[in-house]
């Protein structure tokens, strides 16, 4: 029995080790996910970019709620104190938290993947110049920000990733747009699934242009050399033609608030915050004194039943800083009739809660008036042809809400008749109606607002006493509070350049 | 398995040998018993199973026989002796003789001493045994304890010694020898020579453990009963922290051995039924934004089954374990069949939760905004949540929300009354059976809850079978099955969902009746009615009635072992078992639902299998004196789990709870897989009673680490020495026991998957306009090069016994550091990502334990014990990878500003967040309207962690009445109370009372003096002082409501409060009908108890909220959002055996 202990035990033993590590084999395929992908089609890719630009509430809500309401276009609900007192809030939070890590990273990704591919040049210069859009929202609101190191999480394991200077990430973006218009070739494979463009490459070619026209001009204040150089390049390239090549969203009519429905459309719609988010002071005096025939087009008057007062009202408008409560009481019309406080302002015209509204993110109205200034400056001729076609294609490019009141081509006609380009006030006037051309595109207003000061802001009213910069415009905004903590060593670098702390009124690069 | 009863026990010697015959030959010559036991065993390979206290009162034994049968050897070794035996396979089991007359060795009838022997609880003992010291005569107890001992001699002094195996030895010289001689024996402190369940199921003396060991009884579990018995281990075990969410019904129980040991994941022990790990993953928790805490796997455990509930808690124990038991192992060893007939035991428990209303609200001031009523219906609405309006009075009529005017008073009906009295009913059954061989026990228990929120409650049905059996002389079989059907009604949101009731009741003005908000939809369009204007605070009563959650979860858990034993001290052991749960989960939201307006539908439906298959041999053989046990194994365990999401968006028919009413049908699918494969041994070495060393090794291999790095080894090794039996029987120390061990641990990734990138479109929206949209599919980045984390533990402790047991002591210091953890870090969104895999840090955790028994009133009629933990357990951040930030985000909140964070070189979990903006000496730096500003530097505020947890338990008994109460201590951590900051947003925390009357007169004189708010100064309000931007002093009167919204939007370090505390977990009052009165009835046990469970906080320091309030089971403990009131139970419990 002593041998057949001997014996059993090492045999035992071994069968044992050998059962145990014998079956690593088929690790790997056990390791592997059979629910996803080992690589994806590259348009699908920039398309998932792309639809988080102004898919779902979360990410307008830094427009909605605080761009806006800074350039003074609306006020009145609660959550808009943050742009229209200047309180702190985590609103524009979402725009770095999805801008990075949604289309940033889906954009590093499907360049770093199929960068080797030549036959794949045409996403890829898409996804280039995608990326430079993105990344001037997020730079122009910010200031420094993380850019060269941006994204890289995975190809370069970079998890803390260092804040560019603006100064350095404007240089690159120039030079993103031209390599990228150069990139394209028609005879490679055609970009599918765009939702963009729909794989046509002129009109990608046209917004890269249209877009450094853009940024361009953005450097006026600090550096008009550059400005005036790439300005000219991008006019040279070739620039968006009609509306038929405007970079704006696709959007469907769902009514659930993911990215499907215009996320604008959704907050509007969010606790029927459209009932006060009325046109500001600013704005509607600015339309009214203009007998702008777009005023009906952006806000309306009605009573409690959804019914039209504004015959009664004539638009009154909300001062800047104000809630829709503040200064209470009843408007009694000319004819007597007693409109209560909640139906006293004009608020938003409803198309623009149509889910399936699109959002514009560059359009043809915009970039006539960038190339308006551009004349005036000089870089171009004829300022008060492109100022006219601007103003034309501001008032057209309205027809792309649902439902919107159509304006009548005589309203139009003698609009512009009545709006000539006026000498000695040109830059004031390019970009006021630039101002009412980007409503509601408070990223573009209030980058632009900083940089030519128009349009001229009325002083907020501060009834609680609630401001936090007692009443000053912020020049950017404060980087989300995570940064802080997961990548605050570059953060705390940054912040070096603020003064040491965070402050959202220290402007930014371009902006000094 | 009748082995293993015996061994229970008693302290056991075995006896080995090597001889196969079942004849004996035999010469010996006044041997003592023990030798003789050696011979024989030696030629027959039988076992002697005994205790030494059993030896002594033997005499020497000659014999002389050649050639003869082992049962005529024994039947005269034990002639004449107080002891017989039963051979048992290859054991004899000697047990004391039951009766006594024939036993004794001398006999005289001139003089009998008589009398009664019983516990300390009066219950009589069988088989005690009584001498007459310097004597050989001796008696053993009558089944109702009585003795008589015919002694034949008077006048001497005669001196009694009563003993019995278990308890205590009692000496008492007797003095009128006529009069009845009663004795009352203690039972010996189980917990220093008892035998207890260690890792693998083997069964060890607690005095050889190199460390530190903590049991429960079931039936501690049983009386005052937790729907969820992980629950009832808090304040009952040193270093051990139980935190509940608030959730109520079927939630789910986080358990912390010794301090959290990993930075993220998961950080709770293995649970481990009779040798099978349970799989203890939830379904689901509340996050930031809201969620349902759908329950865990320890739902399973079922009280009534409990035997025993071992708490392996550092890492010696645990190594054999393996991979997941890095934060310990919870051991539940069930009950089998009985050996003697049919036993029932049969328990019921109804209990009433109430509301522990800790509410302490503002009832002053109602609805309304910068003390003004509401001016019409519109504004109400808005206001209904805001308590700023004027002060109460009656002769005012206030707008209402729905239409009416209503007066301006308190209601004082609000918010308590929206909860109920709740029920819950358990009823359990138990029936044993069996003979030596054959055991069998079903089990069957089923729970009936009512919660005290409406419409809210749970029905739980477990059912158990197990069977064991003696097949033959080397082959056993023990076989289990459980089954768990459970179904949970309207689990209450938690968080910042729009339903959590708790959190919307809480902000609900002081005038608003809560029968007014009963009136919650339209009668005629079922529409939903605004009350609020605030889509994410849905009145409650739409919340239980409009938007119902279910879920029902069945789980099967089985194993079935088969013991084959090769030699005499070799044994084999195959075991297999598997725990199967199937969890579904559905969400209704109506038409017109807040936040889902059209109507929505989810479906969770979740499948987790995991198998374990083991091999392991046995070995164990005493030579000389030592005793060497070893045990070899091997186990595979696999893992499959399947979730499948669905949601319904867009109702068809209002009311339709079907899938198929939905126009947008969305399903995501989740398949996760898993692999461990292990070698493992021990070797377990004894010096005689008082020195033992254990030395253990493991090898694991994971599907889910990279080539080349998924195997890895760990050892470890413990030592304990009872010094106390090296020194002389003395008076003052009854035991002692000194202890050290040192273990590795080795984790794997946890999850499978996360070596490579992985795409895919995306899940919640396939296609718009007819674009795909895809990517990334996952947040966090891979790391292809994986390698396993491991730590390193060093534990020493001492077990120290005073005065016959009448103190106990344990103490226990240890040390963990856990390196090159597996961390889903939080990383910059820059990056692309939000977490990366990362292989970083060391993390240390040292603390201390001690448990502290007394027995400070040991009487015949009336005892008092106290039993005491406390355990302080210190961690420290020491490194973070380089790769990723030195802060490491636990939970973050967007409605907190605060953040729960790891940081290199502080505490686990310290709350970080802005603070009050001050100058270097202090004083708050004031804006323009001289209000307080937030210090853009985040700031640490505080610390979730505890310094110090500690439970005491008090016993006192009185004859069949027994009476105890249990508190739970946690003292020195930190709680953000989101529900404090709300309140004093919205106004209705009393502390906003202050300068409400004075900013009230201020502004009649500024109104008077015709001067607007930017040119005047407040002469009344609320004072502040501080410092303005130029530094110079300023003290001057604010607003109230502009102050505390001001601070409740920006600084979260104005609501963190001490959520240290005392409570009074639990009470009961037991009584067992005396033997005498169930004597003549079927019954051989019956007890009542008034039980009490969670009934008072004694001391607490967080108003509003119970600060055990959490909202997930998290490592991010520390936030508090919208908690729902503490549930108090009162009830009673009845428990019959028959």
């Amino acid at each position: 029995m002593i041998q057949v202990q001997k014996r059993v035990l090492p045999i035992v033993l071994l069968v044992m080790i050998v059962l145990a590590s014998s079956c690593t084999k088929n690790f790997d395929s056990l390791n592997t996910d059979p629910t996803k992908g080992s690589s994806i089609a590259p348009g699908q890719q920039l398309t998932g970019a792309a639809y988080y630009l102004d898919g779902g509430r979360a990410v307008v809500y830094a427009n909605f709620y605080v761009l806006q309401p800074f350039v003074q276009y609306m006020s009145g609900p609660w959550g808009m104190r943050a742009g229209s007192k200047y309180i702190r809030t985590t609103y524009p939070d979402a725009v770095w938290t999805t801008f990075y890590g949604q289309s940033i990273k889906q954009l590093v990704d499907l360049i770093q993947r199929n960068k080797a591919d030549s036959s794949l040049v045409n996403y890829i210069a898409a996804a280039r110049i995608l990326k430079v859009y993105i990344f001037s929202l997020l730079t122009d609101l910010y200031g420094d920000i993380p850019y060269s190191q941006a994204g890289l999480g995975y190809y370069e394991s970079i998890y803390t990733a260092r804040y560019d200077s603006q100064q350095s990430i404007y240089t690159d973006f120039f030079s993103e747009l031209d390599g990228a218009v150069k990139q394209f070739d028609a005879t490679k494979d055609a970009i599918d699934n765009d939702i963009v463009y729909n794989g046509n490459i002129d009109r990608w070619k046209k917004l890269a242009n249209s877009l450094r026209l853009r940024l361009a001009m953005r450097l006026t204040k600090v550096d008009l050399t550059t400005a005036a150089m790439q300005a000219r390049a991008a006019i040279a390239g070739g620039l968006m033609e009609s509306a038929d090549d405007n970079f704006k969203m696709i959007h469907e009519a769902y009514a659930y608030p993911d990215l499907r429905g215009n996320g604008y459309a959704q907050a509007l719609q969010e606790s029927d915050t459209y009932l006060y988010s009325a046109g500001t002071t600013t704005f509607i005096n600015y339309l009214k004194q203009n007998s702008d025939p777009r005023l009906p087009c952006y806000f309306v008057n009605q009573d409690a039943n959804g019914k039209d007062i504004t015959s009664l009202t004539n638009y009154i408008a909300i001062s800047p800083g104000l809630y829709w409560w503040d200064n209470w009481g009843d408007f009694i019309a000319a004819d007597g009739t007693d409109i209560p406080q909640a139906n006293k302002f004009a608020t938003i015209n409803r198309s623009f809660m149509a889910l399936q509204s699109s959002f514009l993110h560059m359009g043809y109205a915009e970039v006539q008036l960038l190339l308006a200034e551009a004349a005036y400056r000089g870089w171009a001729s004829n300022a008060g042809q492109y100022y006219q076609n601007g103003v034309s294609a501001a008032i057209d490019q309205l027809s792309m809400y649902p439902g919107m009141v159509a304006i009548s081509a005589s309203d139009k006609a003698n609009y512009l008749a009545a709006h000539p380009l006026d000498a000695g006030k040109e830059i004031q006037e390019i970009n006021e109606q630039k101002w009412v051309a980007l409503f509601p595109n408070g990223y573009e207003a209030y980058a632009n607002y900083r940089r030519t000061g128009y349009p001229v802001l009325g002083a907020i009213t501060d009834v609680g006493l609630e401001s936090e910069t007692n009443g000053v415009l912020p020049r950017r905004l404060f980087y989300p509070a995570s940064e802080a903590y997961d990548n605050a060593t570059n953060y705390n670098a940054a912040l070096q350049n603020l003064g040491g702390t965070d402050n959202w009124l220290k402007p930014v690069w371009w902006d000094k | 398995m009748k082995i293993t009863a015996v061994l229970l026990l008693t302290a056991c010697l075995q006896v080995s040998a090597s001889g196969y015959s079942q004849n004996i030959t035999l010469s010996v010559k006044d041997a003592p018993l023990e030798k003789v036991f050696g011979e024989v065993k030696k030629q027959t390979g039988y076992s002697f199973v005994y205790t030494r206290e059993l030896l002594q009162y033997t005499t020497s034994v000659s014999l002389e026989v050649k050639n003869v049968p082992l049962e005529k050897v024994l039947e005269n070794c034990f002639k004449g002796q107080p002891l017989t035996y039963v051979i048992e396979k290859k054991f004899i089991i000697i047990k004391p003789r039951p009766s006594l007359t024939t036993m004794l060795t001398v006999a005289d009838s001139t003089l009998e001493l008589h009398g009664l022997i019983t516990d300390n609880n009066g219950l009589p003992l069988q088989g005690a045994t009584v001498r007459l010291k310097g004597t050989d005569l001796f008696a053993i107890t009558e089944k109702n304890g009585s003795f008589r001992l015919p002694v034949g001699r008077n006048g001497a002094v005669l001196t009694l010694v009563v003993s019995m195996i278990g308890y205590g030895t009692m000496e008492r010289e007797v003095k009128t020898p006529s009069a009845a001689l009663n004795f009352k024996l203690q039972l010996v402190q189980r917990q220093l020579d008892s035998v207890v369940v260690t890792a693998l199921g083997i069964t060890r003396q607690q005095r050889s453990l190199g460390y530190a060991y903590s049991e429960v009884k079931g039936e501690d579990l049983t009386k005052v009963r937790e729907n969820n018995p992980v629950e009832g281990l808090s304040g009952r075990v040193a270093g051990l922290e139980v935190n509940t969410t608030n959730s109520g019904v079927g939630g789910s129980t986080k358990v912390t051995l010794r301090g959290v040991k990993t930075i993220g994941g998961d950080s709770q022990p293995l649970y481990v039924i009779d040798g099978i790990p349970i799989d203890n993953t939830t379904p689901g928790q509340a996050d930031t934004y809201g969620g349902y805490d759908l329950g865990d796997g320890s739902s399973i455990i079922n009280p009534d089954e409990i035997e025993t509930i071992s708490v392996l808690k550092g890492g010696a124990a645990a190594a054999l374990y393996g991979s997941r038991a890095a934060n310990g192992v919870i051991l539940i060893t069930t009950k089998k069949g009985s050996k003697k007939g049919t036993v029932v035991d049969y328990t019921s428990n109804a209990v009433f939760d109430r509301i522990q209303n800790s509410y302490d609200y503002q009832e002053q001031y109602g609805a309304g905004n910068s003390n003004l009523l509401p001016m019409d219906v519109a504004t109400a609405i808005g206001d209904a949540q805001s308590s700023w309006g004027p002060k109460f009075n009656a002769d005012s009529m206030s707008y209402i929300f729905n239409g009416t005017k209503e007066p301006y008073v308190n209601a004082h009906n609000s918010i308590s009354h929206f909860f109920r009295t709740g029920v819950t009913l358990t009823n359990s059954i138990g029936v044993s059976t069996g003979d030596e061989k054959n055991q069998l026990r079903f089990t069957y228990t089923n729970l009936y809850n009512n919660d005290v929120v409406p419409m809210s409650g749970l029905k739980r049905n477990n059912a158990s079978i197990r069977g064991t059996s003696q097949l033959s002389n080397k082959f056993s079989i023990d076989a289990k099955i459980a089954y768990l059907n459970e179904k949970v009604d309207n689990r209450p949101a938690l968080s910042d969902n729009p339903n959590n009731v708790g959190y919307v009741l809480s902000g609900v003005a002081p005038n608003i009746d809560m029968n007014w908000l009963k009136k919650y939809k339209d009668p005629v369009t079922g529409d939903y009615i605004n009350w609020n204007n605030n889509e994410y605070q849905v009145n409650p009563y739409w919340a239980i009635n409009e938007q119902p959650n279910t879920s029902t979860k069945d789980q099967l858990n089985g194993f079935i072992t088969l013991k084959y034993k090769i030699l005499p001290t070799l044994s084999i052991q195959a075991r297999s078992g598997t725990d199967y749960s199937g969890f579904h989960f559905r969400e209704f939201m109506n038409y017109s639902t807040p936040f889902n307006q059209t109507g929505q539908l989810t479906l969770m439906d979740r499948t987790i299998r995991e198998t374990n298959t083991e091999l392991l041999l046995n070995f164990g053989k005493q030579v000389h004196k030592f005793w060497i046990g070893a045990n070899a194994g091997a186990n595979r365990m696999d893992y499959r789990g399947n979730i499948m999401n669905t949601t319904g968006r867009d109702i068809s028919i209002p009311g339709v709870e079907s899938i198929s009413n939905f126009q947008t049908v969305l399903s995501n699918e989740a398949i996760n897989r898993k692999r461990i494969n292990s070698v493992y041994g021990a070797l377990n070495l004894a010096y005689q009673n008082y020195l033992y060393l254990d030395l253990t090794a493991r090898n694991d291999w994971s599907s889910t680490l990279a080539q080349g790095n998924n195997s890895f080894f760990y050892p470890s090794v413990s030592s304990s020495f009872i010094f106390s039996e090296l020194i002389p029987k003395n008076k003052i120390l009854s035991y002692g026991k000194l202890r050290g061990s040192f273990a590795q641990t080795g984790t794997d990734a946890i999850s499978p998957y996360e070596l490579k990138l992985t795409y895919g479109s995306d899940i919640n929206i396939p296609t718009i306009g007819g674009y795909a949209i895809g990517g990334v599919a996952v947040t966090e980045v891979p790391y292809l090069k994986l390698k396993p984390s491991i730590s390193n533990a060093y534990e020493f402790g001492t077990n120290l016994a005073f005065f016959d047991n009448r103190i106990n002591l344990d103490l226990t210091w240890y040390k963990t550091n856990t390196k090159n953890q597996i961390l889903d870090a939080p990383i910059s969104t820059t990056s692309g990502y939000t977490t990366a895999i990362i292989n970083s840090g060391n993390i240390e955790n040292k603390g201390i334990e001690i448990t502290l028994g007394l027995k400070p009133i040991v009487s015949s009629t009336f005892n008092w014990e106290i039993n005491l933990n406390f355990a302080r357990n210190r961690n420290k951040i020491i490194k973070l990878s380089p790769l990723v930030s030195s802060y490491y985000t636990l939970a973050s909140a967007r409605w907190a500003n605060a953040s729960i964070v790891a940081k290199e070189g502080e505490r686990y979990g310290i709350i970080v967040g802005h603070d009050f903006l001050k100058d270097s000496a202090g004083n708050l730096i004031l804006d323009a309207n001289n209000l307080p500003q937030y210090d853009p530097t985040d700031k640490k505020l505080g610390n979730s962690q505890y310094d110090w947890t500690g439970g005491i338990n008090n016993r006192f008994s009185y004859k069949n009445i027994s009476f105890s109460f249990l508190l739970d201590f946690k003292q020195g951590g930190n709680i953000y109370s989101m529900t404090n900051l709300l309140a004093y947003s919205n106004g209705r925390q009393k502390g906003t009372l202050k300068g409400r009357e004075g900013w009230v007169s201020s502004e009649k004189q500024r109104v008077a003096a015709g001067a607007t708010a930017a040119n005047w100064v407040a002469t009344d309000g609320l004072p502040i002082s501080g410092v303005n931007a130029n530094g110079g002093k300023v003290n001057a009167y604010v607003n109230p409501q502009t102050y505390w919204q001001r601070v409740a939007g920006n600084i979260p370090a104005a609501f963190i409060y001490d959520a240290s505390y005392i409570k009074v977990r639990q009470i009961n009052l037991d009584y067992s009908l005396p033997a005498s009165t169930i004597k003549n009835t079927p019954l051989k046990e019956c007890t009542i108890s008034l039980v009490a469970r969670n009934p008072f906080i004694l001391s607490k320091h967080v108003p509003n909220i119970d600060p055990e309030s959490s909202y997930n089971n998290s490592n991010g403990q520390g936030f508090e959002y919208g908690s729902l009131p503490t549930r108090r139970s009162y009830g009673i419990n009845l428990y019959l055996k028959f």
